[in-house]
């Protein structure tokens, strides 16, 4: 279902025939959440604040302010008499600068990317019990880290008012290029700290 | 339209230009040979890739590391070896990679690397893919190139790990590998984790382990860390004399910490 709508969601767009104005299809002001889909075993949200100061008919540009928050779904690999209580909690704040293509004239329909820069605290904590191997013990880890990557997205604004929106993306750390982990790339796919994710995502035009 | 097209197709080229970016392969480190080997123990016909990081193979007897589940570690074993071998922290040293030839690895490993016991997938068959290291992988190795048989090493990752730790436990006697490198072991495998069980077992067979064992963890790895830092102390404590055992944590997740753990544990298993 999702991937028909990414596929129909241009057509869709065009179909709602909007007031064709440059000003009802380039905005100022948005927000957005989404919810995201990284690694298997694991599951998100994210919430954004963008800001476009600089507009052209084709062209918009403007930074963001996004935070995302992603927990690890527990998960059995063996079969165990292990009793176990743990959470793996991810979350990020991230400073984006999207820029964004308008490539119909008459249509709010976008693509864009956005680098960004961030920090990321990453905690794993809990306990693990087996009597018989009398284990009985706690942890608590937290990984804090500066990263920094990119988003890719495609999106637009149904309706008159052109006031709400659906965005699809992809967002990934691009850290792993410049650290000395040769286990690392520039993308990455079920590596927490490298975290590369899909969203999808609806938008609310506040100006 | 035209240079809207122009920039985005920029954009997507960059994008995968940069995918190829950075981490060097093998080949680029050294000299590297593949042959393949049926085991008669296992039944299975694997890949093995040596590398050594010089322009030809030794003419003297170096140590070798064997490296399990080469088809994803061996780059960055291979890359490991080079540098820390090229700035003198560890000597030159064979690396000889396990792979399968069937390029099925990903699911052949979990019968090679798993020994039998409640819990476990009934076709684990570790002891057998241990007698093919034993009595045909490694003769083939040492008959083949100029080999040090006192300074072998065995890296092994996740099932790899519990794999070097539950074969050196089982063969505490006689240890094949006086070298050994754990890493973010299947440390909870078996019901009752039966890692810990096997430790007991051993410690009561043997009065000495004379090993360099290194074992190390990831902290984004759910109870890995803190299982691995139980069965450390375990180990630590029953005080043998010839047991040189470090431990180590790590700010990584189950697919990042393989390159701190052996390049740390290296370096361990070499230098005390």
């Amino acid at each position: 279902m999702k991937r028909l709508i990414l596929i129909f969601f241009p057509v869709l767009l065009m179909a709602q025939k909007p007031v064709k104005t440059f000003e009802k299809i380039n905005h100022k002001w948005t927000v957005q959440a989404g919810f995201c889909i990284p690694e298997f075993y694991n599951l998100g949200y994210e919430l954004n604040a963008n800001y476009y100061p600089y507009s052209k008919s084709w062209v918009r540009l403007g930074p963001s302010l996004q935070i995302n928050n992603f927990y690890l779904v527990p998960a059995k690999f063996f079969e165990t008499n292990n009793k176990e209580k743990s959470t793996s909690a991810e979350f990020r704040a991230n400073a984006l600068f999207n820029v964004e293509f308008i490539p119909f004239k008459k249509n709010s329909f976008y693509i864009g990317f956005a680098p960004y820069i961030g920090y990321q605290v990453l905690n794993n904590k809990g306990n693990i019990k087996n009597a018989k191997e009398g284990i009985d013990l706690n942890w608590n880890y937290t990984i804090n880290t500066f990263d920094f990557g990119t988003r890719y997205k495609l999106g637009g604004f149904f309706g008159k008012k052109q006031q709400y929106g659906l965005e699809a993306a992809l967002q990934m750390s691009n850290r792993g290029i410049a650290d000395d982990n040769p286990l690392s790339k520039f993308f990455n796919v079920g590596l927490p700290t490298y975290k590369a994710y899909v969203s999808l995502g609806f938008v609310y035009r506040i100006k | 339209m035209k240079k809207h097209t122009i920039a985005i197709t920029s954009i997507l080229l960059l994008f995968i230009g940069l995918q190829s970016c950075k981490k060097d392969k093998l080949a680029t480190k050294g000299i590297t040979e593949s042959w393949d080997i049926t085991s008669s123990n296992t039944g299975t016909t694997y890949t093995m890739t040596v590398f050594y990081p010089d322009k030809q193979f030794p003419s003297t007897p170096v140590p070798v590391i064997y490296v399990l589940d080469g088809f994803w570690w061996k780059d960055m074993a291979g890359e490991v070896i080079s540098d820390l071998s090229g700035s003198g922290k560890i000597p030159k040293c064979l690396m000889v990679s396990l792979d399968y030839k069937k390029d099925d690895g990903v699911y052949a490993r979990s019968v090679d690397l798993q020994y039998p016991g409640d819990g476990v997938d009934a076709k684990a068959a570790g002891e057998k893919f241990f007698q093919f290291m034993k009595t045909e992988l490694l003769p083939k190795v040492d008959g083949k190139y100029e080999c040090d048989t006192a300074n072998r090493v065995l890296f092994g990752h996740s099932l790899g790990g519990i794999f070097t730790l539950y074969s050196l436990l089982d063969n505490a006697i006689y240890p094949l590998f006086k070298k050994c490198i754990a890493a973010s072991c299947s440390i909870g495998l078996g019901l009752d984790n039966y890692i810990f069980e096997k430790e007991k077992i051993a410690a009561t067979k043997v009065t000495d382990l004379p090993v360099k064992l290194f074992i190390g963890s990831g902290t984004y790895v759910g109870s890995s860390p803190a299982m691995h830092q139980e069965f450390y102390k375990r180990l630590k404590n029953r005080n043998y004399p010839n047991l040189k055992v470090g431990f180590s944590l790590y700010p990584e997740q189950h697919g990042t910490d393989p390159y701190p753990i052996f390049r740390d544990g290296i370096q361990f298993v070499f230098n005390n």
